[in-house]
């Protein structure tokens, strides 16, 4: 080789150990990852996960928590993806009482004030505050271990933060036990609803849907309501809040042709009968099933 | 090809290889997808633990606890509890979730399946 051709050798070996290292870095078989987030699971354990977010929050009312727990799956719509799974489960025959759980979440995160930080932001935002070590600073800690250094928290690393040198630091202890939020309160709670309205629509994008709106007493929709649909031989349970791109207080339901439905809400304090899809013409004649929309309010 | 030139090249390769692993390790590295529980980093495996103490507290049901911890691995439930419970203590976790941990571990270590 030529000693004048110049420096371009230097370049020539970077670029080749660039891409070795790169090669060996990515490509390297490794047995087992280690080490992950619950944003990695499977779909399947991803749903047993959060269940599990939901059955806590049932029992403690602590939405601070139950969200910084969602975070950790990094979904761009957590509430989305609890409408998703409740759908799953009803479609699996899960028992209702699970599918509640489901649905009590997702309309608690619906209906807290806007004003409430979410944690939403996933593994590349900034962590939300995590009442997991929420020790206070009056109480002492049965521990005999000594107080962490404070470190900085990290979106993918809530109650852990996990710097090279150290395999499990904490984050501080919180300056105060009250950080534990209330179970927040519904905008359902109360009264039955009862009917406002009741039309029917012909749209062959949509055919034989049952669309249902529930509106509180303020006139704010109502996410996780249960309903109940019922017609000779058959009986479905459906929610509101799991379609929030239409309406948080909105559900539908596919109607079959030639069957009379009952729909009941409000534990069965109102019950709409007699709904049986209307028939509806298309631009070239053909008949199409219609929809049937209904519009519930609380007194 | 002088033998310093050789010199310089294969120093140059390694320094890019430096380059390469670090971009693949730590600014890039590999996602993994569909993994299972039991890869959790010990943070979250603690704080799953910890949800399933919770759902125990109201439901008292041990059965349903071991089937939950389960996902966790292959570990007896008592031992997985056992460790969560560990970590809870030694991350300052609050005295309410410790309990919690605690209780779940002492309901395993005496089931009997």
């Amino acid at each position: 080789m030529n000693d004048h051709r110049g420096p371009w050798f230097i370049l020539t070996g970077l670029l080749l150990g660039i891409g070795i290292g790169i090669g060996i870095a990515w490509g390297m078989p490794q047995a087992q990852p280690v080490d992950t987030s619950p944003a990695s699971l499977r779909y399947d354990f991803k749903d047993e996960y959060r269940y599990m977010i939901a059955a806590a929050y049932a029992i403690s009312g602590d939405l601070g928590r139950a969200q910084a727990r969602l975070a950790t799956l990094n979904e761009s719509d957590p509430v989305q993806s609890l409408g998703e799974q409740a759908q799953r489960m009803l479609a699996q025959n899960s028992s209702i009482e699970r599918v509640r759980i489901l649905a009590n979440l997702s309309e608690a995160i619906q209906s807290q004030p806007q004003a409430t930080p979410s944690p939403q932001g996933g593994a590349d935002s900034p962590s939300p505050v995590t009442p997991l070590n929420e020790a206070s600073p009056t109480l002492e800690l049965p521990t005999a271990t000594p107080t962490p250094e404070p470190i900085e928290a990290t979106a993918d690393s809530r109650f852990t933060p996990t710097p090279t040198d150290t395999p499990f630091p904490t984050l501080p202890p919180l300056p105060t036990a009250t950080l534990r939020p209330t179970r927040t309160a519904t905008s359902t709670p109360g009264a039955p609803f009862t009917l406002v309205n009741q039309s029917t629509a012909c749209d062959p994008q949509q055919p034989g849907l049952l669309k249902v709106n529930l509106q509180n007493a303020l006139g704010q929709p109502a996410p996780g309501q249960e309903l109940v649909i019922t017609w000779f031989g058959g009986e479905e349970h459906f929610f509101t809040g799991f379609k929030n791109e239409i309406s948080p207080g909105y559900a539908d339901f596919t109607l079959a042709s030639g069957i009379e439905y009952a729909l009941s809400l409000s534990e069965g304090q109102t019950r709409i009968t007699g709904l049986i899809a209307p028939s509806c013409t298309g631009e070239d004649g053909k008949p199409y099933l219609g929809s049937i929309l209904l519009e519930f309010r609380q007194p | 090809m002088t033998a310093k030139r050789w010199f310089i090249f294969i120093l140059s390769i390694l320094a890019g290889a430096g380059l390469g692993l670090y971009y693949g390790w730590v600014i890039s590295p590999v996602e993994y997808i569909d993994t299972i529980p039991s890869t959790l980093r010990a943070d979250y495996k603690a704080d799953y633990s910890l949800m399933v103490a919770e759902v125990f507290e109201s439901e008292k049901d041990v059965e349903a606890a071991v089937r939950r911890l389960a996902l966790l691995g292959s570990e007896p439930p008592a031992a997985i509890a056992s460790a969560a419970l560990e970590f809870a203590r030694q991350n300052g976790y609050a005295p309410a979730d410790i309990q919690l941990l605690q209780d779940l571990t002492l309901a395993l270590q005496v089931w009997q399946p």
